[in-house]
Order: structure tokens, then sequence, then C-alpha cells
């Protein structure tokens, strides 16, 4: 390393002085220790938790030891990088270079916070090694539709009518589902909806009674003459959520759910039901997960045309019991169902393999998170190198002494408007933004003439400081703007479209921030430097 | 016989007397001025021979000035430009009574002006007003020479100040940084900051860290920086404090070798309280009193006085009646020296002849007709 900085300082002067190589070694290092360990510390089993592998919020050790290890880096290589500024002694330094200085700072800062990311890029690696991306969706599919077939309690498959029917006042039954079309962006979607009406009985809501009070309610034998399948406790009954909503709405995906094996049941066809419980034990073995229960034994449970019903006997389980070992034999306790599948493992496993395949948004967020605070903390860094430590702590000061005057002209304001929404909303808008055109055009007319310095060095560090935020706080005026002067209906287009692309609003915002600081640093900073002292 | 050729037979001289300490510095200056790699090597080479002493010293010093003639005697010697011209300048501060100026001035390349006067009457505030640090008033301060904008005119401008910052880290380091900053790169780069150590006489402290150094090694080590730095106008406060009267004398010549070089010359305001040495070196110099510019002495200025400084052991009122002979118009003692003033006609002969007639014991004189000490009477 020693003959590398040598090699640096003699060719490559901006290089050496960022001290950026040996850093990205170390934080290399790191980097690579922390995607090994998320990738062999990722087994399938750890899958099967509670938590997704690729929620930050999971690692609170990992966060810990990132924000130390990170800021222990960061104040070494502060103390080796102040050692020398050729910006401040006035050697040659051209804009560019003084640009590709922030750039290596920025670049230093985001592999200084960028672990939890790599560990969790690591995780992901090996989640993807688990399923193919090809195979995936059919164990998806399978494990999708196979909650039509575990019934673990008789609330869920309890029901006073059938499904998508009322009573009316007269004792008929009427429907109360109906498909709509929407319209949205000259897209046609279907819609499912439940009409609501006053005068209509849509049953009681089951889900805090007993199993006592559910059979006692079910041996009251409710029929009705045009619906042959429905009995009270029936697998028909139940709501089909698609258990992957997120992932598959988000990606376009299309597979099948419980809405399907209903069909099936509806149509006695045995041998897709055979071959779907078939596939989902498959699934389990492969994945070295146990059940108590073979496909015979599980249709000769659940296979009850035409209103396959619910009860004591045929209640399973849906995850491995607490404690269960693979080698033991199941007894259910305490009014316990007497069978298990491992459903909700599988599930959860799969959540996992299925976002690790198709779902990059958390890593997008999680990338736009690091990116934007290595951006704003590179700039605290930059505006320290352009000016002095002690204008810096002034900068410091100041601001913090703003934003309390800030605080307290909000209140008298809320106070003055009897907490009036909109005079605060456009001053807390407004503060910012007159704040740094007022600073801006301080910096400028002072450049024009020539004039001292004196203590516009704080002014040079606040402008860089709030630069990221410029554009973000003009959105938030402009949607309050809207909000305040346009109705629903004609504001709901630009509103939506802003919610929907919040991160590539972020990211034109962080690609506003490098042009702006390009910008300022080629006419504004580099000529301030040049200005008398006092 | 150019200003070249003229070093040159000055240095040949010095071969002739074996004054190898300044015939190794002249000799690197010379390097300096070829700008020329092959030439950096060779003189670094020898730099390195010395190290060990060998015995055929004056040859090999021999053939490396004769080569620097041949290749320095093609190379051509501009004139000198000028570099600065102030105008009538005037800085006042916000918050203090204190006022600099009006100061009026010149500066070509290759002159030295010293900068004199007691505590506190703006030689600092000038050298900051030169050097970009300070808004002036008004006045003018107007720079002759190319830049492309305002830093860069103040890249060109180096000031160092009586209490220099700290440099961290190695110093080899700090000017290899400062050197690599300016487009010197590589081989060139290492070369060269060895010259610059070795002209600066800090060979054996390169390695030292500077919380190891005395205060005049961290200026000779401000000094080899600046070499590096190429600057057109050098503005140096108080160079000589904290220093003895050998290193005294020995960074004073250093500035007249640096300034006066043929192809690389520069100007350098330096401001001491050494006003002999100071005046020694100086081509003009501007002494200022509470913020006036008193003179700016060029060789046209004359005073009407005879002004001798000196030590007596000698009664003051036998020395008046010693000197009264040859129309002595005052005597006065400050701080165990005589100050005698007589009128032009009176000569420094007709002062020294009183002395050897009245057998008196003259321990130290000094004609300070032309010098700025006077103006502290």
């Amino acid at each position: 390393m020693k003959k590398i900085q040598q090699y640096l300082l003699l060719h490559h002067p901006l290089v050496w002085n960022t001290k950026i190589v040996p850093i990205m070694a170390i934080t290399l290092a790191i980097n690579a220790l922390a995607f090994v360990v998320g990738y062999s510390s990722t087994t399938f089993e750890s899958l099967q938790g509670y938590y997704s592998y690729n929620n930050y919020s999971n690692y609170p050790l990992l966060l810990f030891f990132t924000v130390l290890s990170g800021l222990v880096i960061l104040v070494l290589w502060l103390v080796y990088y102040a050692r020398n500024n050729a910006f401040r002694e006035f050697y040659l330094k051209r804009s560019t270079a003084l640009y590709a200085e922030w750039l290596m700072i920025f670049v230093i800062l985001v592999s200084l916070i960028i672990t939890p990311l790599t560990y969790v890029q690591g995780a992901k690696m090996k989640v993807q090694t688990f399923v193919s991306k090809e195979k995936v969706l059919h164990d998806v599919e399978t494990i999708n539709m196979i909650a039509a077939l575990i019934p673990t309690d008789k609330n869920s498959f309890f029901s006073e009518f059938p499904k998508g029917y009322a009573k009316n006042k007269t004792g008929e039954l009427v429907k109360i589902k109906e498909v709509t079309t929407e319209v949205y962006e000259n897209e046609v979607t279907l819609e499912e909806v439940i009409i609501e009406n006053d005068s209509l009985d849509y049953g009681k809501n089951y889900y805090l009674y007993s199993n006592e009070q559910l059979d006692s309610l079910a041996n009251q034998k409710l029929t009705y003459k045009d619906f042959p399948h429905f009995a009270p406790l029936s697998l028909l009954n139940q709501e089909f959520d698609n258990q992957y909503y997120n992932q598959i709405s988000t990606n376009n995906i299309k597979i099948r759910d419980k809405k399907e094996v209903e069909k099936w049941l509806l149509n006695e066809n045995k041998e897709k039901i055979r071959q779907l419980i078939d596939d989902f034990l498959a699934l389990a073995k492969k994945h070295h997960l146990p059940a108590s229960l073979t496909t015979d034994q599980w249709l000769r449970l659940i296979y009850n045309p035409p209103t396959y019903p619910v009860s004591d006997f045929n209640l399973i389980l849906r995850s491995i019991p607490y404690g269960y070992n693979n080698n033991s034999r199941y007894y259910a306790q305490n009014g316990e169902p007497k069978y298990f599948v491992p459903y909700e493992e599988l599930r959860r496993a799969y959540e996992n393999i299925l976002s690790a395949h198709y779902e990059n948004e958390n890593s997008n967020i999680a990338l736009l998170v690091i990116v934007c605070i290595a951006g704003f903390v590179s700039l605290l860094v930059f505006s320290f190198r352009c000016t002095s430590g002690k204008t810096w702590l002034i900068a410091l000061v100041s601001a913090v002494l703003l934003w309390i005057i800030y605080g307290f002209i909000a209140v008298v304001i809320a106070l003055a408007h009897n907490g009036g929404d909109r005079a605060i909303k456009f001053f807390m808008l407004f503060f910012w933004i007159a704040l740094f055109v007022c600073e801006l055009i301080y910096l400028l007319s002072l450049n024009k003439n020539a004039a001292a310095k004196k203590y516009s060095g704080v002014v040079i560090n606040h402008i860089l400081w709030l630069l990221p935020f410029i554009p973000m706080i003009l959105l938030g005026g402009y949607v309050v703007w809207l909000n305040e002067y346009y109705g629903w209906e004609d504001r709901r287009i630009i509103t939506d479209w802003i919610e929907n692309n919040m991160l590539q609003i972020v990211w034109a915002d962080v690609a506003f921030t490098f042009v702006a600081v390009w910008l300022l640093l080629q006419f504004v900073i580099r000529r301030w430097k040049s200005l008398p002292e006092e | 016989m150019n200003i070249f050729e003229t070093q040159y037979q000055e240095t040949r001289r010095l071969l002739e007397y074996e004054n190898f300490p300044a015939l190794t510095k002249r000799i690197i200056d010379l390097t300096l001025d070829t700008e020329d790699i092959g030439f950096y090597r060779e003189t670094v080479a020898l730099l390195d021979c010395l190290d060990i002493k060998p015995t055929e010293i004056r040859e090999k010093f021999d053939a490396i000035l004769t080569k620097l003639y041949d290749f320095l005697s093609k190379k051509e010697i501009r004139e000198k430009q000028k570099l600065l011209e102030v105008n009538q300048l005037v800085k006042t501060y916000a918050h203090s009574h204190f006022s600099l100026g009006p100061v009026s001035a010149e500066l070509y390349e290759g002159e030295i002006v010293g900068l004199v006067g007691e505590n506190g009457n703006g030689k600092t505030t000038l050298l900051r007003s030169l050097c970009g640090e300070l808004e002036a008033t008004s006045g003018k301060i107007e720079y002759h020479f190319d830049y492309e904008d305002a830093y860069d005119l103040r890249t060109k401008l180096i000031y160092i100040p009586q209490r220099t910052k700290d440099w961290r880290g190695s110093l080899l380091a700090n000017l290899q940084f400062t050197a690599a900053s300016y487009d010197i790169f590589g081989e060139e780069n290492e070369l060269l900051t060895q010259l610059v150590i070795a002209r600066m006489g800090l060979r054996e402290y390169r390695r030292l860290n500077w919380s190891g150094l005395s205060s005049g090694y961290k200026m000779r080590f401000e000094l080899a920086r600046m070499l590096l730095r190429k600057p057109k106008l050098l503005l140096i406060d108080e160079p000589l404090a904290n220093l003895d009267i050998l290193a005294q004398q020995t960074v004073l010549d250093d500035f007249v070798d640096i300034a006066k070089s043929p192809f690389r010359p520069l100007g350098i305001v330096l401001s001491s309280q050494q006003l002999y040495e100071v005046e020694k070196t100086s081509d003009k110099v501007i002494f200022l009193k509470k913020g006036q510019q008193k003179n700016h002495r060029v060789e046209e200025e004359q005073t009407s006085k005879l002004i001798i400084e000196f030590e007596c052991n000698a009664p003051q009122e036998q020395l008046q009646s010693a000197l009264s002979v040859i129309g002595l118009e005052k005597l006065q003692l400050s701080g165990g020296t005589f100050i005698a003033i007589f009128p032009d006609t009176v000569t420094q002969d007709d002062f020294l002849r009183i002395f050897l007639e009245n057998r008196l014991t003259l321990v130290y004189f000094r004609n300070i007709s032309n010098s700025t000490r006077r103006f502290f009477l």
C-alpha cells in the first residue's frame, strides 16, 4: 500500500490526498466480509422465520457494526485527509479537480455506509440459489393454491350465507358482489366490489366465536335450495386473498390462486386436487420439512363433495408444531388439530425467495437512502474543505439557530392564524427557499464586486448543505399549492404520478445535486476563494 | 557580459576558493534554471556523491559546471518585467484606528524590496494587501503578469507569514505533494524535491516531523515549498526572526540568489527588524511609520546630512568637543550608541580622522545617512 500511495503522490496527487485507495481497500474488505457473512449465514431455515431477509431492521447488530465501523474509519480518514488541502493553500486547482475531489469524497462515504446493503445482497444471492427463477413461480403457485385445502380453524371457514350473497328483508338471498371495470390511464382493470346496502343482512362477524358456538350454528343446518354446495362450515366459504400480493402485483406476474382450487372443488376435479397436494408435499420433502399427512390421508380429510365440510375431524395445523422433532411422532394436544403441514414455513420462505428473484424495490430504496446520506455528508465534508474548521462550526451553530428561529416563527404564524394549515405550510417551504436564494445572491454579489469575504464562508457552507433539499422543497410547495387551490379530481393525476414515481423523483434530485455542485464550483466557489479575507 | 555570465564567473571563483557548500547551492540554482530532467539527475547524483565525501570532488564540480554553462549560455535571458505597481494604496480596518497608506511602489522581476518599520506600523498589512488577502480601502494594486482569473492570480502570489501553519505528515511528502499539484510528476518530482531540499540545506531534516524542527528550519521548508510553486511574487514576513546571525546572512544570500536568477527571476518583498541586513540585500526599502510610507530608497535619493552611528568609550563631553571641530550639529546617546549628525560637507573620512587625531578608541561605526535607521531617531 505504501508503494501504491507513493506512486499516487508522484503521479496523481489528488487521488493520494483523498486517500481513496487505502480507504476503499478497507471498505472493500469490510463489504466483502459482509457479503460473505450474508451469503453463508442465510439458510433455508432462516427464511422460514417471521422476517424478510431484506428487511434492514432485522439486523440491529449489523446496523450497529456498520455505524460504529463507519464512524471509526470516517474519523481516521478525515484525520489523514485533512493533512493537505491544496485549495486552501492556493495551489493550482482547476474546477474539474475540485469536482473530482468531491466525487471521491462521495464514493468513500458510500463505501463506508453500504455494508448493510452488501450483507443483504449476499443473503439475496444465497436465497436465489435455493430455487431457480424458472422454478420459483411454479412452487409459489402451489403454495398459493394449497391454502384453500388447509382448514386450520373453523372461524375462517364459517359463513351464514353462500359467498357473495346477503339476505334481504324478505329473507331472500341477493348477490352482493359484482365485477366493475376501472379505467385508469388508458388501462382497463376488472375489480370485484361488494355492494353496500343498509337494508341487507350481510351476516355477523363470526371471528370471535368459539368452536362450540360455530358447531352449534352449523348444526342448525342452514341450507339454501339454489346452493347445493353450501354448508355453514365449508372449504368453499374462505376468502381468496392472494398470499403473495405485493410481489405479484408489482411484477405483473400471473399465477393461479385459491379461486382456481374452488373451481376444482365445485367441479369435483379430484385428480387436480390430488396433484396439487402431491406437488405441495414434494416441495416440503425437497426442503426437508416434515408433514404428518400423506396425499391419501389429506384427500380423505378434505375431499368430501359436494359441501366439503370443515369440522374437528379434518382440521390441519398450518405450521410445524413448536418443538417438533423430525424423528418423533406428532401428538395433538389440548384441542389442537390432529395433523400438520409445513404451509407457513414454506409460504414465508418462498415469500423471501420470490422477493429475491423479482423484487428490487427494497434494494433500490436502500441504495437511494445510502446515496442520499452519503451525498449530504459528502457536502458537509467538502464545505469544510472549501472553507475552514472555524467557519464550518460557525455555520453549524448558525444553522441550528436558524432552525430555532424558523420553529419560533412557525409557532407565531400558527397562533396568529388559529393553527391555519395553509399559512404554516407555505411558510415552512418559503423560509428555506428564501434563505437559499438570499444567500446565493449575496455570494454572487460578493464575487461580482470582488469584495472581502468576511463571514461569507458561513454562507458557502449553508448553500452546499441546503442544495440537495431545494428540489424536494419546491416539489412540496407545488403539491401544497395544488392541494390548496385545486379539487381532488383536477389534481389527482399529478399527485398520483408524484406518489407513484417518488423513487425516480428522488433520483432526479440526486442528479440535480451533482449538476448543481459542478455549477457552484465552476462559477461561484473558486471565484469566492480568491476574494480578500477582510 | 550578461547577468548569467557574471553569475557564472562568481560561481567559478567559489570553485577556485573551494567554497564547496556555497558552490553546491549555486550549482543547484543553475540546475533548476535548466528545467531539464537530465541535469536534475546529474546534480542529484552529485549530491549523493557528496554525502559519501569522494576524493575527486573538485573534478566533479568542474565537470557539471561546464555542462551547465554550455546548456544555459544558449538559453534566452528575458528582460526583467514589471511585476507589480502599487498606487496610493490605503487600507483601514473597521474596528481599529490604524490606517495604512497611502503607499506607492513598483516591483520588477529580480528585485528585492525591504519593508522596515517599528512593530504595529503596517508592514504585515502591506504584505497581506499585496498578496490579495486584504481588500484595499482605496488606491490600486496592479499585477503586470498573465493570469487566468482571480484564483489563478493568488496561486502566483505566495505569502509566508511570521507564524506559519503546521505541516502534517511527512515533510518530504508535503513537498512532493506541492510539486505534483503544480504538474511536476514522477521522476522529475522526486529529483526536483531532492534538489530543493538540498538547496535550502535540509537534506538531514527531510525525514523529521514538523514539530521536531526549529523555527528557522520551518521557514526554510516554507521557502523550499515556495521554490516548487514557482511564484511570480514572494511576500515574506519577518523571515530573519528567530535566526542566528549566520543563518540570517545565509537566508538573505538565498533570497538574492533566488530572486536574481537570470532565467527564473521573481520579486521578493520582505519585512524585517534587521535594518542593516535588509538594506544590504534589498534593491529598494520602504519604511513605514504609523502606516505612512516615509521613504522609498532609490539610487537617486540622497540625504542632506552625514549621520554616523558609533560606539566609543570616551565620555560624551569629550566626543562633543572633538567632533565639533568638523561641524558637529547634534550628538545623541541612545542605548549605548552615539548618533552624530553633520552637514553634508563633512565626509566619513573627516569623521574617522578626528578619532585618529584624538586617539579615541572607536569600537564600532556605521554611516546611516542613507539608511532607514535614521528614521528611528
